[in-house]
């Protein structure tokens, strides 16, 4: 079993920005007091780059403004709700229209704070991003592809970028070791069939199992968006010519998630394709139990996921 | 031309007569500029004279170039107040002489709320309250831990001082005990609608920052002697310095002196000729 099989997106990260500040001595680390036992080796690798900037988010997003703009790159980790939501206005005014090179990395996509409740759920981060000009922001599907979208973030382009980790022992995807050698921002397996399956973040793994079962190769082509703001449009239209049907499936609320950016592209290019949601209600989710639990309730495990992609192939 | 005026020995009365004439000439600037369109006028006039000392006597900048490596940095994060830095900004060269007229005009660079993307001089486009402190804070640390020898001035309002975020970046600045970094209150007593202390009261403020943790200079914000000693002395403890500058919102002109009314506004024609008499 290689390495990355065995580290979830959370270890994936720090290895892979341990890597790059040894290359690269403008990154600083800051955290939102959050990540018990998971920076120790960083900090003590690098104690003059990495700082725990408090309970204070709104104060943190200007000091990674401050840093930006004197020619260090900040990278500033902590819980998703606390990260953008909190100090928004900070993001929009401090890093977007000011222009700063930054990266904001969310923990905790989805719901894999699922017993935690509520208020610690990242459901809306997507849309919430979306909303802002020159943010980028990435959604990687795996360990492995964390690693890529942390250099893709930090050196392939400019401005404020952020990366939405999940946290809960993720995996990695069957075809993560073929397509490495550059960047993708959406990867693709058997391209060009009639119904096209999109997904992104670590749902992913579940959606390539259910696929798998299903076991239709001439049928389903199956693709993970790891940036999806820009969103890949070259890419996708290229893939979705052939399709009668897309199916979304991702641990975020439809509303403002890949769902509405699907659909705001089919409708806009005129593609053609009928396209379908699987995804989280639009609703507060109170009940309490892990992701897994969560999950299993809201019809998004593998098995569901197998059952609901074949109800939309039969209805589709 | 690289400035280095921050010694003591190069500031008298010579200078301070300066300061008073030049300050005079500003308010009649930015009251001509503001009348048929408006402008923070109150606040500008608070803010004015700090600003100015700032830029004639106490920032380490280079005239010819604005984006001096080594340069002091200053943030205006009371943002809404451009009109006083844009009006010293002319006055030293930063902008173009007469562009101030310009000032939110269709093309024109001067935007109500600083805006630094066409102008060097401006190092982040400020306007909402409580985030340039951040900002500054962030710079600081970002000199510190580079081991550069370049300060942050940035002033703050006392209505800012509403604002959570400001005492989040005072919590910071003294936990990484940053004493490159000088915050100023314009301490002009008043927001938009009313007194601050009928609004939100911040009162006590100097024990305030005190029990913060910072060595808190208090000074009359329009006394220029008083301006140039708070914001050069070296810190005497090992804590970062706060400067609590009491100003009079509208400074100036009698009738615009703590008016709500003068918080945002044009004036009339009648008004201006008054307000220019006064400051004759």
């Amino acid at each position: 079993m290689l390495w990355q099989n065995l580290i979830e997106m959370r270890n994936a990260f720090v290895a892979k920005l341990t890597e790059i500040a040894r290359e690269n001595e403008k990154i600083v680390l800051l955290v939102g007091d959050i990540g018990f036992g998971v920076f120790e080796n960083f900090k003590k690798e690098f104690p003059k780059r990495y700082f725990n900037l408090g309970i204070a988010e709104q104060n943190s997003i200007g000091v990674v403004s401050g840093l930006a703009k004197e020619g260090f790159f900040p990278i500033f980790y902590t819980i998703i709700p606390f990260l953008l939501y909190r100090p928004f206005e900070q993001i929009r005014n401090d890093l977007c229209i000011n222009r700063r090179d930054a990266l904001l990395v969310g923990v905790g996509a989805g719901l894999s704070y699922g017993a935690l409740g509520p208020t610690h759920h990242a459901l809306e981060d997507i849309g919430v991003m979306s909303t802002l000009p020159e943010m980028r922001i990435y959604t990687p599907s795996s360990p492995v592809m964390v690693g890529k979208s942390l250099d893709e973030a930090i050196n392939g382009g400019s401005g404020p970028a952020y990366l939405r980790l999940g946290k809960n022992g993720e995996s990695n995807l069957s075809f993560d070791n073929i397509s490495l050698a550059k960047w993708e921002p959406i990867r693709i397996r058997n391209p060009y069939r009639k119904i096209f399956i999109l997904s992104h973040g670590a749902i992913s793994k579940f959606v390539e199992d259910a696929i798998n079962e299903i076991n239709l190769p001439d049928l389903i082509t199956f693709g993970v968006i790891e940036q999806i703001k820009p969103f890949p449009l070259d890419e996708f239209s290229e893939q979705v010519k052939k399709s009668v049907l897309i199916i979304t499936i991702e641990e975020h609320y439809g509303v403002g998630g890949m769902f509405d950016k699907v659909l705001n592209v089919v409708n806009r290019f005129n593609l053609g394709a009928k396209v379908e949601s699987i995804s989280v209600p639009h609703r507060f989710i109170t009940e309490v139990g892990s992701q897994e639990n969560l999950l299993e309730d809201l019809f998004m495990n593998t098995i569901n996921l197998e059952q609901r992609i074949r109800k939309a192939i039969e209805n589709g | 031309m690289k400035t280095d005026r921050n010694s003591s020995s190069l500031f008298g009365e010579e200078q301070i007569q300066s300061l008073e004439l030049t300050s005079k000439n500003l308010r009649r600037r930015i009251l001509k500029v503001a009348s048929g369109k408006g402008g923070h006028i109150g606040g500008s006039f608070s803010a004015l004279d700090i600003i100015l000392t700032l830029y004639k006597n106490i920032l380490n900048i280079d005239l010819e170039n604005p984006k001096w490596e080594e340069r002091d940095r200053f943030i205006l994060s009371k943002g809404h107040c451009s009109l006083a830095l844009y009006a010293v900004l002319e006055e030293i060269g930063f902008l173009e002489p007469g562009e101030l007229d310009n000032y939110t005009l269709k093309g024109s660079r001067l935007a109500g709320h600083a805006e630094h993307f066409e102008i060097p001089a401006i190092e982040m486009t400020t306007g909402s309250l409580g985030h340039g402190i951040s900002c500054a804070a962030g710079m600081a640390l970002a000199a510190k831990i580079s081991g550069k020898n370049w300060k942050v001035f940035c002033v703050v309002g006392d209505g800012e001082c509403n604002e959570g975020s400001v005492w989040e970046t005072l919590l910071f600045t003294a936990q990484q005990n940053l004493k490159n970094l000088v915050i100023i209150v314009d301490n002009n007593k008043m927001e938009s609608l009313d007194l601050t202390k009928n609004i939100l009261s911040i009162e006590p403020l100097a024990e305030k920052f005190a029990s913060f943790n910072f060595e808190v200079r208090e000074i009359d914000g329009h006394n220029f002697e008083e301006i140039f000693v708070a914001l050069t002395t070296q810190p005497k403890y090992e804590k970062p310095v706060i400067v609590v500058a009491n100003t009079v919102k509208g400074k100036g002109v009698s009738f615009m002196e703590n008016t709500p009314m003068w918080h945002y506004r044009a004036p009339s024609d009648s008004e201006l000729i008054n307000a220019l008499a006064e400051l004759n």
